[in-house]
Formats: C-alpha cells, sequence, structure tokens
C-alpha cells in the first residue's frame, strides 16, 4: 500500500494545498473495501443528481406532528393494560464491592408483590453490551458502580414495588473505588474487569511528526479536558411488555429496537423471533437510550408472571444509570508554517470509560480519527487510552467523542491564529479539507466536501450581522466576544459494517406501505423516509404510510446514532422504492410503449421525458398493473463502503462520507456578576441534500442550544462515585430564556452517496457552537479557558486572579 | 408517593378546625411546587393534607393602616400583574418577575414560599429587606412576628410556625417617595433556576438626597437571609452618588468572606456580589431618578 502522505520528505513545507487537492497525490488504500452493495439495481444517476425535487427539499408537516401537538401521543409511561404489573429494580448503593448477603424473602412474601427476582432467575445469558458483552444484566456478585441492578420486582402497585424494594436486605464487602484515571491505570489498582482496568487503546499515524515539528515556524501546544455530562432526555426511560399470541413484545423508549430484541431473546435463551420489540413514541434520546434500560428487565419479569408489566425510570434512576458522555483530557500540539500551512499535530487523549464499556471503543475510535479537526495534515500522531473505572457508565451522547475533541482540534485552530496574527476563518480555509484531500487513515475525499462552503457563508453571515461600530457591550460592566467553531463528522459507524434495510409496497390505490428498522426519536426519520420514498416512487408525500422500529415486520435498521439514519435507511429506503419501481417502469414501458429508462414518475404521474404528452397517471398505472396480476414490491438495504481499520496505524476508510460545520458565537460576559449569555449563533451545516430543510434547522437549533448548555452550563457532579446532580434543578440544561438568536444555514454540496446525496445532521448540529462558545469567552474577557464547562465561577476565579 | 385523606375547606376557619384536630399528621398544600416534590421524595408523610388553595380570603393584595398586606395566597403570577407592587414596591416586583418559570409563577404563592423558607427561596430575602412582619393564625389566636424572628428554625419545620397554624399574611410597612427598593439574584439560567446568591435593600433617603436609612440582606449565604448591620451603617449618611456608594461594594465581599470563607462556592460569591449590590445601587439610584 502507498499513501505518499506518509512519506515525510512529503510532509514538510512543499506539500501546499494545490499539491493536496489534486486527486494525484495518492490512491485510498484498497484493503478489505467493503462488497458493492447486493441490491439489484441502483437508482439511475442521473435522477441521484436531479435537485429538481418534488418532494424532496419541501418542508412538509413531520408524521408525528399533529398528535403531539395535540397531546395524544402515547409514550411508554402512558400505557396501561388489563392486570398490569409495576416494576422496579433494586440497585447498588457502593461503587465497588462483592455482595456479602442478600436477603428477598421479606420482599417477596408482601402480599401484593407477583415476584422477586435475582440473577438466578435469568435463563439465557446474563450479560449485555452494544459492543462488548461486560455489563450484568443483574449482578451476580460483584458490583462496579453506584446503581449496579441486583434485583428486580413486580408487583401490583408503584407503592408496593417500592416498599418491596425497601424490604430487599443487602449487605456489602466494600472494596476501594477506582475513581480516577491516574488510580486506574496503576498497578496495584482493583481491576474492574479482567486483568487490567485499560479499556482500550489506540494509535494513528502518518508521516513523520518529529521532523515535521522542526520544520514549524510555529508550534502551539496546550491541553483540554471535558467533563462528564448527561443526556436529561425529557422522558425518562421507560416500557412495558407483554405476551401477544405467544410472542414476548416489548414497547420501550429506544434509539435500538433490532438490538434490544437480540439482548432479551439471548437473555431469556430464546430464539429472535420469539421476541417482538417495538419502538414506542420517545421523548428525546440523544445516545442515552441505545444502551439497554428497561428492556431486559421488563422481558424477565414478564417471562417469569406471565403478566403485563410496565416500567418507568424515576428522573433520578434515570440519571444514575443511563450512560454519560465520556470525561475526556486532550493534549495538543500543533505545528504550522508562517504562512499558516499546519505541517503536524501530535496529540494525547484519555477518558473515563467508567463502569462498563458500553458505546466507549465507538468513541475512542470515532474521537481519533476526527482529531485533527477538518485540516489538512500531513503528519500526524494520535494516541488514546480509556480506562475502566467505577464511576457511572460511559456511552454515547449525540458526537461519539467528537464534541469533546472538537474543544481541543478549534481551541488550537484559535490558538494558532492568534499566535500567527491571521484571520481565524482565512487560516481554517487554508488547511480546510477539500475534494481530493487525503486525511490521516489515508482515505481521499472524493465528493460532498462543503467545509470551505460554510467557513465562508458564515463568514457572510457575520458581516451582515456585526460591524466593528455596531459591535459594542450593551452595557459598561459587559464584554462581548465573537468565537468560531468548526467540526466534521463521518456519518454512520466508524470502520465497521452497519446496514440498514426497507421493504416498500405500493398498493393498488397509490398509497405506500413503508416498512423500516428506523427508530424515530423525535429527530423525524419517519418523515424523512416518506419523503425520499414518495420521491424515488413519483408519489406524494401523504402517500406514504411509514411503519417503523417494530421487530416483528420492519427489517433491521440498526441503531439511531451515529447521524446514520437519513444516509443509510434513507438510502435503503430509496432502493426498496427503486425495487418496487423497477416493476412499476416495465409495466409502464409496455403500456406507454416508451423504453423505461425515458420515463419520469412524479407527483403521480408517469411520462415520456422526450414527449410528454405520451404519459399516465399513477391510479392508471396500478388499475394496468393489477389487470396483469404485478405487485410493486421492493425490498432495499445499504451498508456505507468503508473498510476496517489497519490495527497498527488506524488506516483506511472509515467513513463514506463526512457532514462538515462552522459555527459564530455572540456572547457577553458580565465582567461584575460573571454572567455569560449568548446572545447570536450563526452555525452552518453542509448537509449534502437537505432532505427536510426545516427539520434541518430544528435540528441545528436544538444542537445549538445543547452546545451552549455543553460550553457553559452543564457538568456532572461526582463524588466516590456517586451523582450528585440528578434532576433538572441542578443538573442545569438551558432553558428558553437561555437560547439566543440562531441563524441556521444549510450548506448542500453534491455526491452520490446516500439517498439523493443527503448526509446527515443530528450530531453536526451540536458541534460546533462548543468551541466557539469557549472562543468567545476568549475574546471577551482574555482568557483561555481549555476545561469546559466554562462556568460564571471558573470565570469569576479566573478574572480575580488576572487582577 | 404514600396514600392520604385530602380536605379541600372553604373556609379559613374550616381550615383551622382540621389544622387543629390533626396537627402533627397533616400537611398544609397551596401550589404544592415545594410540598409535592416533599411527599414525592418521602421527606414528609402525612396521613392527611389540608388543601388552602381554595381559600379566597387569603388571595389579596391591599394597602391599609400604612401597610401593605399581601394574602399567603397570592401566587406569584399575580404579584407580578399587581399595579401596585409594580408601582411601588419595585424589589418585590422584580422578584415576582425572575422566579421560576410561568407554570411556577402561576401556582406557587407567597405563604408556600414564606413558610418553605428554603435558603434558595426568593421571597425570605427581599421580605426581610422590607422590614416585614408575618401574620399566623391558629384556634388558639392570632400572633406577629417579624420575619427574622420567624425564619428561626423549629424542629420540622424552617421557621416558627406550630403544627396547628396558617400563615395568613405578609405585610411590609407602605411604601413613599423616600422609599427605594432593589433585588439581585444570580442562578445558574435565565429561569428555573435556583438562587445562587441574593442580595436586596431598602433604602430611605433625606431631603439632600443622602441615605437616612438602610436595610440590607443577603440571600443564599446562610440557612437564612443575613442583614448586615455593617453594611447598612457604611450606607447611612452617604450621598446617592455611584462614586460615593462604590466602595461600599467592598464591604460586601468581606460579609461573604466572613460567612461562608471555607465553602468552595466562596470563589464565586465574594465576587459575584459585589455585581449583585452595584446593580441594586443603580436601581435605587433609578428610581430616584437620580441617575
Ligand atoms: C421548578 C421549580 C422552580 C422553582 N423556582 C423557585 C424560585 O425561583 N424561587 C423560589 O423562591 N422558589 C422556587 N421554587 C419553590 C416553590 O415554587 C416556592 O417556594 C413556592 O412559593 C411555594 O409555594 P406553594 O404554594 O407551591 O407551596 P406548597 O408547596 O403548597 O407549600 C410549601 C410549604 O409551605 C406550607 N404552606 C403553604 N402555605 C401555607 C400557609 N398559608 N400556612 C402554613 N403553611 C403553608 C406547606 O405545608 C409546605 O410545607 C421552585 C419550585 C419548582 C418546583
Amino acid at each position: 500500500m502507498k499513501k505518499n502522505v506518509r512519506n515525510p520528505e512529503q510532509t514538510t513545507a512543499t506539500i501546499d494545498t494545490s499539491v493536496r487537492d489534486s486527486k494525484v497525490v495518492t490512491q485510498p488504500p484498497q484493503r478489505k473495501t467493503v462488497e458493492p452493495q447486493e441490491v439489484p439495481a441502483q437508482p439511475q444517476k442521473s435522477e441521484t443528481l436531479d435537485r429538481d425535487f418534488s418532494v424532496l427539499g419541501k418542508n412538509v408537516n413531520k408524521k408525528d406532528a399533529y398528535e403531539k401537538v395535540i397531546g395524544k401521543t402515547q409514550f411508554a409511561g402512558d400505557m396501561k393494560r388489563p392486570n398490569m404489573l409495576y416494576g422496579g429494580v433494586f440497585r447498588s448503593k457502593i461503587p465497588a464491592g462483592f455482595i456479602d448477603h442478600l436477603d428477598i424473602s421479606k420482599a417477596a412474601a408482601i402480599p401484593g408483590v407477583a415476584c422477586v427476582l435475582t440473577y438466578k432467575d435469568i435463563p439465557g445469558l446474563n450479560q449485555t453490551g452494544i459492543i462488548i458483552k461486560d455489563e450484568p444484566i443483574l449482578v451476580e456478585n460483584k458490583i462496579r458502580r453506584i446503581g449496579d441492578a441486583i434485583c428486580l420486582v413486580a408487583a401490583e402497585t408503584e407503592e408496593l414495588v417500592e416498599e418491596a424494594l425497601n424490604a430487599i436486605e443487602i449487605e456489602y464487602d466494600e472494596i476501594e473505588a477506582v475513581l480516577t484515571i491516574d488510580r486506574a491505570a496503576e498497578a496495584d489498582s482493583p481491576k474492574i474487569h479482567g486483568e487490567t482496568n485499560l479499556h482500550q487503546s489506540k494509535h494513528l499515524f502518518c508521516g513523520d511528526v518529529d521532523a515535521a515539528f522542526e520544520q514549524c515556524d510555529v508550534i502551539v501546544e496546550k491541553t483540554y479536558s471535558s467533563g462528564m455530562k448527561s443526556h436529561m432526555f425529557i422522558e425518562p426511560d421507560a416500557g412495558l411488555a407483554e405476551y401477544v399470541n405467544g410472542i414476548l413484545t416489548i414497547y420501550v423508549s429506544t434509539q435500538n429496537p433490532h438490538f434490544d430484541r437480540g439482548e432479551v431473546a439471548n437473555m431469556l435463551a430464546i430464539s429472535h423471533n420469539k421476541v417482538n420489540v417495538i419502538q414506542a413514541a420517545t421523548g428525546g434520546g440523544f445516545g442515552g437510550k441505545l444502551d439497554i434500560g428497561v428492556q431486559c428487565h421488563l422481558g424477565l419479569l414478564c417471562y417469569h408472571t406471565g403478566r403485563p408489566i410496565k416500567m418507568v425510570r424515576k428522573r433520578e434512576e434515570s440519571t444514575m444509570v443511563s450512560s454519560k458522555r465520556h470525561p475526556m483530557t486532550m493534549h495538543y500540539k500543533t505545528g504550522a508554517k508562517k504562512d499558516g500551512t499546519i505541517l503536524a499535530m501530535k496529540i494525547h487523549m484519555t477518558g473515563d470509560t467508567g463502569a462498563y464499556a458500553s458505546y466507549g471503543p465507538a468513541v475512542i475510535t470515532r474521537a481519533v480519527v476526527h482529531a485533527t479537526g477538518p485540516y489538512y495534515v500531513p503528519n500526524v500522531d494520535i494516541t488514546a487510552e480509556f480506562y475502566y473505572t467505577n464511576n457511572p457508565m460511559s456511552g454515547a451522547f449525540r458526537g461519539f467523542g467528537v464534541p469533546q475533541i472538537s474543544i481541543a482540534h478549534e481551541g488550537q485552530m484559535n490558538a494558532l491564529a492568534r499566535e500567527l496574527g491571521m484571520d481565524p476563518i482565512d487560516l481554517r480555509i487554508k488547511n480546510a479539507h477539500r475534494v481530493g484531500t487525503i486525511l490521516p487513515t489515508g482515505q481521499e475525499l472524493t465528493e460532498s466536501v462543503g467545509f470551505v462552503e460554510t467557513l465562508e457563508a458564515a463568514r457572510e453571515k457575520m458581516n451582515e450581522l456585526f460591524n466593528d461600530e455596531t459591535y459594542q457591550p450593551s452595557a459598561p460592566n459587559k464584554k462581548r466576544g465573537l468565537g468560531i467553531g468548526c467540526m466534521w463528522y463521518g456519518i454512520g459507524n466508524t470502520g465497521l459494517p452497519n446496514p440498514a434495510g426497507a421493504f416498500v409496497e405500493v398498493l393498488g390505490d397509490c398509497s405506500v406501505n413503508l416498512l423500516v428498522g428506523c427508530a424515530d426519536i423525535g429527530q423525524g426519520s419517519t418523515t424523512v423516509m416518506a419523503q425520499i420514498c414518495a420521491e424515488e416512487l413519483g408519489l406524494n408525500y401523504e402517500d406514504i404510510n411509514v411503519t417503523y422500529a417494530h421487530t416483528m415486520v420492519t427489517p433491521e435498521g440498526g441503531a439511531t446514532s451515529a447521524s446514520r439514519q437519513t444516509f443509510i435507511s434513507g438510502k435503503a429506503t430509496q432502493n426498496a422504492a427503486y425495487m418496487a419501481k423497477q416493476t412499476l417502469m416495465e409495466v409502464a414501458s409496455d403500456y406507454l410503449k416508451v423504453p423505461a429508462e425515458r420515463l419520469i414518475f412524479r407527483e403521480r404521474k408517469i411520462w415520456d421525458r422526450e414527449d410528454p404528452d405520451t404519459k399516465m397517471t399513477y391510479p392508471m398505472l396500478m388499475m394496468e398493473m393489477r389487470r396483469i396480476g404485478k405487485l410493486a414490491l421492493g425490498v432495499g438495504s445499504y451498508n456505507p463502503k468503508t473498510t476496517y481499520l489497519s490495527p497498527k496505524d488506524m488506516s483506511g476508510i472509515p467513513f463514506e462520507v463526512y457532514s462538515y460545520a462552522t459555527a459564530i458565537v455572540d456572547l457577553e460576559v458580565n465582567v461584575e456578576t460573571y454572567e455569560t449569555e449568548v446572545k447570536n449563533v450563526i452555525s452552518v451545516h453542509d448537509v449534502g441534500t437537505a432532505v427536510n430543510p426545516q427539520m434541518v434547522e430544528a435540528q441545528i437549533e436544538g444542537g445549538v442550544v445543547m452546545g451552549i448548555g455543553f460550553a457553559l452550563f452543564e457538568d456532572v457532579i461526582l463524588t466516590r462515585g456517586r451523582i450528585k446532580n440528578l434532576n433538572f434543578s441542578d443538573y442545569i440544561i438551558p432553558a428558553a430564556m437561555d437560547a439566543p438568536k440562531i441563524y441556521p444555514l444549510i450548506v448542500e454540496s453534491e455526491g452520490e452517496a446516500g439517498p439523493f446525496g443527503a448526509k446527515g445532521v443530528g450530531e453536526p448540529a451540536l458541534i460546533p457552537t462548543i468551541p466557539a462558545c469557549a472562543d468567545a469567552v476568549e475574546n471577551a474577557v482574555g482568557i483561555h479557558f481549555g476545561n469546559l464547562p466554562i462556568l460564571y465561577i471558573d470565570i469569576a476565579r479566573e478574572m480575580n486572579r488576572k487582577r | 408517593m404514600r396514600a392520604f385523606n385530602f380536605f379541600s375547606p372553604e373556609t379559613v376557619e374550616e381550615a383551622l378546625d382540621l389544622l387543629s384536630q390533626h396537627q402533627d399528621s397533616i400537611a398544609v398544600i397551596a401550589g404544592g411546587t415545594d410540598l409535592i416534590i416533599d411527599l414525592n421524595e418521602g421527606g414528609k408523610k402525612p396521613d392527611y393534607v389540608l388543601d388552602i388553595s381554595q381559600l379566597k380570603e387569603l388571595d389579596y393584595i391591599s394597602e391599609s393602616d400604612g401597610m401593605l398586606h399581601i394574602g399567603a395566597n397570592t401566587t406569584f403570577a399575580t404579584l407580578e400583574k399587581n399595579e401596585l407592587i409594580s408601582e411601588y414596591y419595585p424589589a418585590i416586583a422584580k422578584m415576582a418577575d425572575y422566579m421560576g418559570s410561568p407554570q411556577i409563577r402561576e401556582l406557587g404563592t407567597v405563604g408556600g414560599n414564606v413558610v418553605s423558607a428554603s435558603v434558595a427561596g426568593d421571597s425570605p430575602t427581599v421580605f426581610l429587606a422590607y422590614d416585614a412582619t408575618v401574620v399566623l393564625q391558629s384556634k388558639r389566636g392570632t400572633r406577629e412576628m417579624s420575619i427574622e424572628e420567624f425564619n428561626v428554625n423549629r424542629g420540622k419545620f424552617r421557621c416558627q410556625i406550630e403544627d396547628d397554624e396558617l400563615l395568613i399574611e405578609v405585610k411590609i410597612p407602605q411604601a413613599n417617595s423616600n422609599f427605594a427598593t432593589a433585588y439581585r439574584k444570580f442562578g445558574k439560567r435565565k429561569s428555573l433556576a435556583i438562587v445562587v446568591l441574593a442580595t436586596a435593600m431598602r433604602i430611605e433617603r433625606d431631603r439632600d438626597n443622602r441615605i437616612k436609612d438602610a436595610r440590607v440582606t443577603l440571600g443564599a449565604v446562610s440557612l437564612h437571609p443575613m442583614r448586615s448591620p455593617k453594611i447598612e451603617k457604611a450606607l447611612i449618611g452617604k450621598k446617592l452618588d455611584m462614586e460615593e456608594l462604590e466602595p461600599v461594594l467592598q464591604l460586601y465581599t468581606e460579609e461573604i468572606d466572613a460567612a461562608i470563607a471555607s465553602r468552595p462556592s466562596v470563589v464565586y460569591k465574594r465576587e459575584g456580589i459585589r455585581g449583585l449590590a452595584k446593580g441594586c445601587m443603580m436601581d435605587v439610584l433609578e428610581q430616584y431618578g437620580l441617575v
């Protein structure tokens, strides 16, 4: 394999943008490239690139909007069944130790208590975990965190559940809790799993960093860190289980129904088709509902009692045991030439995995792959280590580690701009990813790279909103600053297969049943799938009914995470629709006596592109289908074109496409009370094709506010492994009055990957605001903050230290 | 939440009967924005809950006998919209404006706030600056005490209320043109934020625009809001002019240092208090038309 960028001679100052932008530089590595799709035929290219859409790009109403607005949506917590039990979990109160003695007899004897279960009641596998199955469904002996599940209770009322939980007697044999990464790494620290506390380590390198640093005119070296965060989805984890025709059926608030199905079935040692997981309306997830929450506990209680059972976590319980954002520390050394050309980056990062792996392996891999930021860096050396501790379990949280490392790669860009006296946008444009850029993994970017456009659009909007004269603090005791942050984000799982599927049937009346596995957690995938399906078939949005995330009827959708569903389930939907359309095309072609490839399907009509008068309506076509006895059925799947990453240097193709974004934050700091107030945010996102621009904007707006929370408000407070701020009253997320004026802007870069060129925006929406806030604070008060969040107390401390 | 019996009396008299009957096993509920949390968390496990929210007798804002009377059932939303308050009692208006969120202001009552007497409560800090008196009533009779005396823990209560008593009203000396009042607080966000730090002041001026009398209170620095005689003394005699007032700000920092020197939050509070206090001073000057 040859990668010219990894050649030290090429990595010095001689490389300029013109060289690396030309495709001559290198070829992407070709190992283990995923085979082409097995779908019989792909939609034609001409149609894919045709931006004159009839349904796509339109702000159709979200499929779930009406029911939600009138308050009719049934969440799992609203569900009731006759003869229903309530379930609860007895959890550990210590972070580390062993169960010395457990007595459930008093609890089990309470009238109205249906059962009290321990690990002994699990007929199958007592292990769960999305990547590494290291978490017991019920603890057998060893306790690894506060909140570990030990027993389950089912009872006739919620009050009886409480009573039974209080009647369970336990004695612990407590051992030292490992609460810091430093302690975890020590040889003599207690081991949380197996022989070492090192959960994973990674090394990505290319070129020769040491040699390159010698060529640099400027070197910036800084340490950044990001604390633990909680998702605070508004609806706590909840579900209901019952047997329906002998099938264990679980309605649950989840992002991952197909994964849930397997975990429940394996626990009960029954086949996967004996479990049906149906996603209940889900009130937010942000990654916190990817892990198993109530699913297995519900399944086990239903299995043992045979009765319908409901579990709704209390807010405190939900916050205590759902996954958290990995706390990370990142040390960056960045070197550049006087003209701003970046030559080298050396990065070391560590992360706190907490008690169980959860999505940890995905977070470390993605963080490493994205660590350079959206910039061409020819010489890179990135090392990362994540450690198990007895802290709460870290996992997936909107961005899988990229929000954390964005603090660092953007902090470095801003520091570099200051050091060089360069405009921070010019510096970024100089080093920006473009079509043809070779990534540190050796992948060449071949299409859909709209980063520079996001920078330019952000600058234009900024100049329109602010100029040197009008840009003033609103009061004498305030200081105002603008900050910038950027990001790139690979769509889908990192260097791993992650397919999704779809089924389509066009019915005789031209309405369509579309079945997708994809969980809609409020972001609007159901709407997007319907738009894609309607566009491909040439029908209207209203013609499409979507059944989703229902494992007995919908195909695998994979997780609603990694900003992947529009791209992957969307492409699967398009492929399925296209398969059904092929039959329709054949029939229409025979009927109209026009070659199939000349036919246009649009807005319930079919016509010859060369002779628009040769046409038929969709109802006519469906009548013809019926007459000759054909069905318009389609099956589609899609697996992004990626490769596994080399264990040696992490080279390979981690993602098929990347989204890009730039945010500009305008904020004020009150230098007397140390309050910060974000006033305006411009957030520009390259999403490929915006399937539904209003929903993209909504994602951006929500992401901006969450980004402000990340940067300036949110922080999990831990004492000895226990989260002290479990509630909204003390885990502070921004509320409506804290939201700034937001300018969401969309850039549509061109590419053939994805449905009609669409990428993803779910996680990107959050990211660039975070580093932009940090930069804005620095520009307002002249103090660099590398540790986020930047709280009022930090500003007070630092400003008074300076004086 | 444990099951309980629920009473919803229509008169204060009825309510007082029930209270005296079930003294040690009854909880009063007004808006419920504090009590429900207590019930859910198991902090209180009453056999009876007495709903006083229907007692219209306790919902009033009026001036008489040189006093402003605020009935215990007055919600923060009512306070916020009341013209007497917004015109003449700016610190109360400000407090009502920034309390909780629209939903909480709609339910939460002055009585509930005063009886909860939370460290993070808004009204105790403000009422202390206004030199408020609370009026309590039981079958045994009626008694009055200053809010300062009232805000002393008694058993399970964070105030002096007895098991069989209802808070009837809070009253404060009526405003006149020589009074100016201000309240500033800091929370971790703009709404729905627990008070991290607060301060209130009531200034009385003389004819030469000098401070004749001052009451200054600090909130969220000790178990209950406290007055600062030291700051008050330093303010008295000062000209109502920012330049002259500004040196007093340092005393606020000293007061915080003295109160909470060893707590981690002191890092912020000792600095932030000057910002809040200066805000109060500016509000006062503005009310007097001196800026
Ligand atoms: C989301 C949220 C935000 C909040 N924000 C704020 C805030 O910004 N500032 C703030 O100060 N508080 C805040 N609170 C606390 C609370 O809303 C206030 O303290 C409110 O004023 C309580 O009034 P209530 O009528 O709801 O009291 P309740 O909950 O009904 O009662 C509170 C206590 O007072 C007793 N009680 C009530 N009325 C009487 C009476 N007349 N006589 C005797 N005893 C009585 C009750 O028995 C109970 O012990 C907040 C609460 C929530 C849930």
